[in-house]
């Protein structure tokens, strides 16, 4: 059976090759390890690229994945690793300036759904602002507050304690706070209701 | 009581233990501050949980799949032959080359020359090997006391 071909494939409870394994799970928690990528990278097609990098290093890791464990915690934490090796190798952090958020532009197009215009126009700034977090705080804030982890999944993500979880979340969402002002205050006035 | 301002975030996800979050509750009632702090990370996290979750290209699962698959069995592995290929040439090469070590002109050389090359591109079970070389070098293969 092809790798390619194995999401699409029922599993019948038979004995499975590892590469027929490997390409089940990954595709059962392929969105989610594309969310936790596209807000690591901001970029939809260097998420794409981290997931590639990832993937190959998860499939000749494989073998190392203990059955019973959680795939897309073991997966995300490649996912993780993967980005930070390719944000030390180029260095591409760059300062975040507040110049750079669209502040005030919240209404866009004329999209039948207020919900909906709002939540797309969130997205740029959200987005630039988790950018500019060090990758480790970013990556506690994505977990927790887009993915919906616990801080304990969290922390087996990321191989940390529970309380640096804590603490990195914390340092993260204060900067966003700064970052995100604009919004936080029109939140928090109910004008974003 | 000071500001404990490290634990709000935990505090605002309800993950504090009872003792300390009745702690913190104690102190917010006192503490404009702090309250703002909380108000400004309830909103902040609000707004993370808003945002649109972005998809996956359609293809973008069987696109990371195939590559890996022509990873895994590469059409022509190259890379793994390329050290077996150059050991073999090396080996040929001084296979044609005058041999340093061993006098020429011998019959047991010029054997063991026409031997090596002959391995070389067909390898040989053991038992084979043997009664080959049993020809040049008799003492080397003495009679056992299961040949008697």
């Amino acid at each position: 059976m092809t790798l390619e071909g194995v999401a699409a494939v029922e599993h019948a409870g038979r004995p499975e090759d590892a590469a027929s394994q490997f390409g089940r799970l990954l595709a059962e928690h392929w969105p989610r390890a594309y969310r936790f990528a596209y807000r690591l990278c901001g970029d939809p097609d260097q998420a794409e690229e981290l997931l590639q990098q990832a993937a190959e290093e998860a499939f000749r890791s494989f073998r190392r994945f203990q059955p019973g464990t959680r795939f897309d915690r073991w997966f995300l934490r490649i996912v993780y690793h993967t980005f930070v090796d390719a944000v030390r190798r180029t260095r591409r952090r760059s300062l975040f300036s507040l110049d750079q958020l669209p502040a005030g532009q919240l209404v866009a197009g004329s999209w039948s759904d207020p919900e909906a215009v709002v939540e797309a126009a969130l997205d740029g700034p959200v987005q630039r602002a988790l950018n500019a977090l060090p990758p480790e705080y970013r990556s506690a804030v994505v977990l927790v507050d887009l993915l919906d982890y616990s801080y304990e999944e969290a922390a087996e993500v990321l191989r940390c304690p529970v309380g640096t979880v804590r603490s990195r979340l914390h340092r993260g969402r204060l900067a966003l706070r700064e970052w995100l002002k604009p919004y936080v205050d029109a939140l928090r006035r109910g004008a974003l209701e | 009581m000071r500001h404990p301002q490290d634990l709000l975030s935990a505090y605002v996800d309800g993950t504090l233990s009872a003792e300390e979050a009745t702690r913190i509750a104690a102190h917010l009632a006192v503490c404009a501050s702090c309250r703002g702090v909380v108000e400004d990370l309830l909103a902040v996290r609000v707004l993370l949980r808003r945002v649109p979750q972005p998809q996956p290209r359609p293809e973008a699962l069987a696109d990371t799949l195939r590559r890996l698959e022509e990873k895994a069995s590469p059409a022509l592995p190259t890379r793994r032959l390329l050290p077996a290929l150059l050991a073999a040439s090396v080996l040929a090469l001084l296979l044609y080359l005058p041999w340093p070590f061993v006098p020429p002109g011998t019959e047991r050389t010029a054997h063991l020359q026409h031997h090596a090359r002959i391995t070389l591109t067909h390898p040989l079970s053991d038992a084979v090997l043997n009664a080959f070389l049993a020809v040049p070098f008799p003492e080397l293969f003495p009679e056992e006391p299961w040949d008697r």
